[in-house]
């Protein structure tokens, strides 16, 4: 996500360049043990040279939840917001989420739970939830 | 938690579904998913009232994210495009995505914001300091334009006067000025002005040998009436006040002088002699600052003294 060479970079600094602050999460993914499940039918598995590696929830040491990582992950985005809010250069009536994929599947589960946020914007994800599940999470 | 919910959760807060004409990434596993459109068109109905709050925008390319303006491929995208209609060309196409057929609803996906979350779109404010200059004329002053930029406005702007007051100047400096897209950035504009200057002559009306001299009729009777006074002075004087001739024909010269000068002789506009500078009063000078399609003015209370 910070690596201008990512294809997941541009898009964000194409937002900082009309103006807008912007925030990029790195989000949080479990131990590839964890979630092997999830990558029965994915070919290439992880893929940690794009952000698809193992990442802490924001969460002291020793205090990781339970949660399934969809809450987890907006739960940290969550907290994202706590710190946007915090900043005096960023317009509290005017926050959008916007994510790609995986990143979508975050902003409308976050948009959802989270009022603050003025508009949402999920790119290349709004699937069937059943047949979601039954396939398992987000691949990524 | 199915999506519906989520959406309605999100209601009435502005959603912006993006998605690829065709998306794979979800399609190709078995069973497939319903394409991101056909899951958008399904959950309108979470949005109830507020419908015309959920957008769906779609893009030539896959499973990845466009702006409309930038990408990093290409040198130009097509725009941010949405689909005619969003039934499946036939119902065994596993792609289903969209008819293929879409027209351009906004130029790019920040124009798309604007317009779904009514966030203003990219614009500028100006702002002059001092509200009220004033000048003597003959003099100058200055004033200090500022332009801010909203929503990431960077396009080069240029600045021109209107209304400026009658003999005077108006120069900005510098004349084009280019946001940065978050700080104001300003030019000054300094009003140049000119002091009336006497003159025997009206340099807007040049004299001519024999037409200004005698400019109406009325002239003309009281040069004749001078000439008789003189003629009769110096009858009266030849015969019995010779000493004193002299002295009235240097009074019959004045008359003669002021009778020309008071029927007209020094001009016929009124104006009286001499160039004149810029009046004094009040004027509405305007600033004008336009950037291709976009334009602002301002007005600025001028006081010429």
């Amino acid at each position: 996500m910070m690596n201008p060479d990512d294809a997941s970079f541009w898009y964000g600094e194409a937002f900082a360049r009309r103006g807008y602050v912007v925030l990029a999460l790195d989000i949080s993914h479990r131990p590839l043990a964890d979630r092997a499940n999830l990558y029965a039918d994915y070919l290439n598995g992880d893929d940690p040279a794009h952000g698809n590696g193992t990442h802490p929830a924001i969460a002291a040491a020793g205090m990781d939840s339970d949660w399934e990582e969809p809450g987890e992950r907006s739960w940290d985005t969550m907290r994202a917001l706590d710190y946007l809010l915090s900043r005096a250069d960023v317009d509290p009536g005017r926050i959008i989420l916007s994510g790609l994929s995986l990143s979508g599947e975050v902003t409308a589960d976050t948009a959802g739970l989270d009022p603050r946020l003025s508009m949402s914007i999920p790119a290349g994800y709004s699937p069937d939830q059943s047949v979601m599940l039954y396939n398992g999470s987000h691949p990524c | 938690m199915d999506l519906s919910d989520y959406f309605a959760l999100n209601a009435p807060r502005p959603l912006l579904i993006e998605t690829g004409k065709q998306d794979y990434t979800f399609s190709w596993r078995n069973p497939p998913f319903s394409s991101d459109k056909q899951v958008a068109r399904h959950n309108l109905a979470s949005y109830s009232a507020e419908a015309t709050q959920f957008n769906l925008y779609l893009h030539y390319d896959q499973h990845h994210y466009h702006v409309g303006d930038i990408n990093p491929t290409s040198a130009t995208e097509q725009g941010v495009r949405v689909p005619d209609e969003l039934e499946p060309l036939q119902p065994w196409d596993q792609t289903w995505q969209v008819s293929g057929s879409t027209h351009r609803i906004q130029p790019t996906l920040f124009a798309a914001i604007a317009s779904a979350a009514m966030i203003p779109p990219p614009d500028f404010s100006l702002a002059v300091s001092p509200a009220v200059p004033t000048v003597t004329a003959g003099q100058s002053t200055s004033f200090l334009l500022a332009v801010t930029p909203a929503g990431g406005f960077n396009d080069s702007l240029s600045l021109s006067c209107t209304n400026v007051p009658p003999r005077a100047a108006c120069v900005a400096v510098p004349a084009n000025l280019q946001p940065d897209g978050v700080n104001p950035t300003t030019a000054q504009i300094t009003i140049s002005t000119t002091a009336p200057a006497l003159s025997f002559f009206d340099p807007e009306r040049p004299p001519t040998l024999i037409i200004p001299l005698f400019p109406n009729a009325q002239s003309i009777l009281s040069i004749l009436l001078a000439g008789l006074w003189l003629a009769a002075g110096a009858g009266f004087c030849r015969r019995r006040y010779v000493r004193v001739r002299p002295g009235l024909m240097l009074v019959g010269v004045c008359l003669l002088g002021m009778l020309w000068v008071s029927c007209g002789g020094g001009g016929t506009t009124g104006k009286g002699s001499g160039k004149p500078g810029t009046p004094p009063g009040t004027f509405q000078l305007g600033v004008d600052v336009s950037s291709g399609t976009l334009h602002h003015d301002i007005s600025v209370t001028l006081t010429v003294n």
